[in-house]
């Protein structure tokens, strides 16, 4: 039977995921990146110590409910890091799918992400013993196992059938935009622990998670655990899970049959020929092909349409400060740009080469993906300004134009360190279920960070300073010190098009062997 | 070789090396303007590279090379807007519709609005990809990326064209589409075709001129009848002279004996 070699294999792509695929070095990487995932997890922990001991079953509730929607989240995001079987590629091979789809379950709590997320559930148990005495920390200990199991077992249901449910870039991409929302709560619900809301803000977020299947029987409960009852439920639950599971293999054979079928359908299709896209003569062709592909990436349009959500929500945290949320929104979109502009090659996967096949100047190839990037922080400051118009906030004039001075001195620093990381780091973005994260340059993913970093200090600094010396009335000072930053940062920028553009032919090798790996997929 | 034809393609010593493998060796290619030449060789020869090095997409490490007269090393510009290039994988942007996507690149290679969309029009048709010319990229098949890919580079109507495997993962109908195409533009004799392929049928049906490599280097060139002659004067096959030249380095092979006997 190949179980051991399966499981040697499973070990292999586990011990890989933690590694980034590096040979050498690899027991000093998985430690070392082990130990990371499980600091931040255990950053987190006391969340999930404080929901339980000062709300008991309601806070229980909610823990559960969160890591699971967390570990479901970055499970299906990074495809469990590409240590799963994918059993759409394993089906060439002469393996039951029902021994992959077992192992890939039984694997789940020896993953990547469980490092992260253990100490969060070590601190549900801690929690319960705190709140309710031993038995009621066993008891909990048991409904962690099967939160596991079940989440195991979900995770593997969706991989099974990602192919059929989530092939629409739309979907995944209306997925993540839910995620990070739901990402949001728990920043939430810990400023208002304190309150007097609290008790019933985690009572409301409790019937929230009710669809859960860990939640079951817990809802309800508003000071003391029906643990003993929820367990039960629980492993009931567990059983159906691990059943449609196991199910999913026939999910997996319809999907494969269903193929052709589909292909034939999209032939089908009647011709929709776009005519004149491309026909006006004052349009630089590489402009509009840029916008035409952004529009058609839902991940790019939503992560840029779905600004008003984090802003709203500084807009409720800060409502008595405006100008508070005015600098933060700022800062929201100058880590946005940071994102946009370190990878502004990730969407052109294998067309990356006819940058260099076809007769164009590179300097212009450097500059449009350039004027992308700026396109799109105008787009989300526009709806940062609609947002707060919404929520009938007042815009503090002086702030607002401080933090887009800010921003315009941010944006250009970011383009001149993007524009090198977006060929040196170049990440194909062709994530899709089942796959693993692509390999990062430390240096190279780190730099627009200081760069960011940099900004700040050089902008703050200056005017902490004018109004240290000169009070509330050196606001023109300020003003004019950080128009002075900015234009210097555009300056920088605009010198620096060329160096950015001899790079981009020194290096394209490199650039396409990095996006044109994973055309296969596409 | 005819030394007195111009040359669309000249190279001298052209060298590349990964680390410290040489993928191409020394490779002094002559490539007569007009010509069909096919450049076959086994798996990992060097073909791959010694296009990716001629179209731009890599630089040697060593050597030099003239592509229709214009310097490799210096005159890059000047030769991407002469020639063509279907390379080998997929070189689309996927988020275009194959007719965006068609103008897009004839727009880049300098003709104007009005021109790159009749042309584009009439490469969809002749090619078959009318009916999915408002589909995107993303969901064409392997096959009809390829006819993509070849629309692309002749929409400027080059002096020079590579093929890197053109036939390669494509069905019998589409193979045999492209293979009259590329007679008609051989019968023209205006524009030179540079071919790599491993169906040797199609290059010694097509191909006017040969050249073989194998390991990195250039093991023989020459018209397609002086290839297929030899030293000894002797006429064979394509495919026999073409085993004759790759296999003299490669030994003896095991038998592979226990292949069908019992497990």
């Amino acid at each position: 039977m190949p179980i051991r070699l399966l499981l040697t294999l499973k070990l292999r792509l586990l011990t890989r995921s933690l590694t980034a695929g590096q040979r050498q070095g690899s027991i000093l990487w998985t430690t070392v990146t082990g130990g990371v995932v499980f600091f931040l997890g255990l950053m987190f922990s006391p969340i999930s110590y404080l929901a339980v001991t000062q709300f008991g079953g309601s806070g229980l509730l909610v823990a559960f409910g969160f890591i699971q929607i967390g570990w479901l989240a970055t499970s299906l995001m990074f495809g469990t890091f590409g240590e799963a079987f994918p059993l759409y590629r394993m089906r060439r091979y002469p393996v039951s799918p029902l021994l992959l789809q077992t192992l890939n379950v039984v694997a789940f709590p020896f993953s990547a992400a469980a490092i992260f997320f253990a100490p969060s559930l070590g601190a549900t148990v801690l929690g319960a013993g705190t709140h309710a005495g031993l038995w009621a920390a066993c008891v909990t200990a048991a409904g962690v196992l099967l939160l596991v199991a079940l989440t195991g077992a979900l995770v593997q249901v969706v991989l099974a059938s990602e192919a059929r449910l989530l092939r629409s870039d739309w979907v995944r991409g209306v997925a993540t935009v839910v995620f990070s929302v739901v990402a949001l709560l728990p920043s939430l619900l810990g400023s208002r622990l304190d309150s007097d809301q609290g008790t019933g803000f985690v009572a409301t977020l409790a019937t929230a998670v009710r669809w859960l299947p860990t939640a079951s029987l817990l809802v309800g409960d508003t000071g003391h655990m029906a643990l003993a009852l929820g367990a039960s439920a629980l492993l009931a639950l567990a059983l159906v899970w691990i059943g449609a599971a196991v199910a999913s293999r026939a999910s997996l054979e319809s999907e494969v049959e269903s193929r052709p079928r589909r292909a034939a359908t999209l032939a089908g299709d009647p011709p929709r020929v776009s005519s004149g896209r491309f026909s006006s003569e004052r349009l630089s062709p590489l402009l509009v092909r840029e916008f035409t592909s952004m529009v058609r990436r839902p991940s790019l349009m939503l992560s840029m349409l779905s600004v008003p959500i984090p802003v709203a929500w500084l807009i409720s945290m800060q409502r008595s400060h405006p100008e508070r949320w005015v600098y933060m929104a700022a800062v929201l979109v100058a880590f946005g740009a940071v994102g946009h502009s370190t990878n502004q090659f990730s969407f052109d996967l294998g067309g990356v080469r006819l940058y260099f096949l076809l007769p164009v100047d590179p300097r212009r190839v450097v500059l449009t993906k350039n004027v992308l990037c700026m396109t799109i922080v105008v787009v989300e400051v526009l709806l940062i300004v609609a947002t707060a118009t919404v929520f009938r906030l007042p815009l503090p004039w002086l702030p607002a134009i401080l933090a887009m001075v800010g921003l315009l001195t941010a944006l250009p620093v970011q383009l001149v360190i993007g524009n090198r990381s977006s060929v040196i780091n170049a990440v194909p973005a062709t994530w899709r279920m089942g796959m693993r994260p692509p390999r990062m340059d430390t240096r190279a993913a780190v730099a627009p960070m200081l760069g960011l970093a940099g900004v700040a200090v050089a902008v703050i600094a200056p005017l902490v300073l004018v109004h240290w010396i000169a009070g509330e009335r050196a606001r023109g000072i300020q003003l004019g010190v950080v128009l002075f930053e900015c234009a210097a940062a555009w300056a920088l920028w605009y010198f620096s098009l060329d160096r950015a553009a001899r790079r981009l032919v020194s290096r394209r090798e490199q650039l396409i062997a990095a996006l044109a790996t994973n055309e296969a997929s596409e | 070789m005819d030394d007195s034809n111009p040359l669309a393609v000249e190279t001298q010593d052209l060298t590349r090396a990964f680390g410290g493998y040489l993928a191409v060796n020394n490779v002094s290619l002559r490539v007569p303007v007009g010509s069909f030449y096919g450049f076959v060789g086994p798996n990992g020869a060097g073909k791959s590279t010694t296009i990716n090095m001629l179209t731009g997409l890599r630089s040697p490490s060593g050597g030099s090379a003239r592509v229709l007269g214009y310097d490799l090393a210096t005159q890059a510009l000047e030769i991407k807007r002469r020639i063509g290039v279907v390379p080998e994988g997929s070189h689309l942007f996927e988020r275009l519709t194959a007719a965006e996507h068609l103008q897009f690149v004839g727009r880049l290679y300098g003709l104007d609005a009005a021109t790159a969309a009749r042309r584009t029009a009439e490469l969809l048709e002749t090619m078959g990809l009318a009916a999915d010319a408002g589909k995107l990229v993303a969901a064409h098949s392997h096959g009809m990326r390829k006819k993509l890919a070849l629309c692309c580079a002749l929409i400027h109507s080059p002096s020079l064209i590579f093929l890197d495997e053109p036939f390669e993962g494509i069905d019998a109908v589409a193979t045999n589409h492209i293979r009259e195409l590329l007679a008609r533009l051989r019968a023209r004799g205006r524009t030179t075709i540079f071919l790599t392929s491993h169906v040797l049928e199609v290059v010694e049906r097509l191909c006017t001129h040969i050249g073989v490599i194998d390991h990195g280097r250039l093991v023989a060139q020459g018209s397609l009848d002086e290839l297929r002659r030899g030293a000894d004067g002797r006429e064979r096959s394509l495919e026999e002279r073409f085993i004759e030249l790759v296999s003299r380095d490669h030994g003896e092979r095991p038998g592979l004996d226990w292949l069908g006997a019992e497990a």
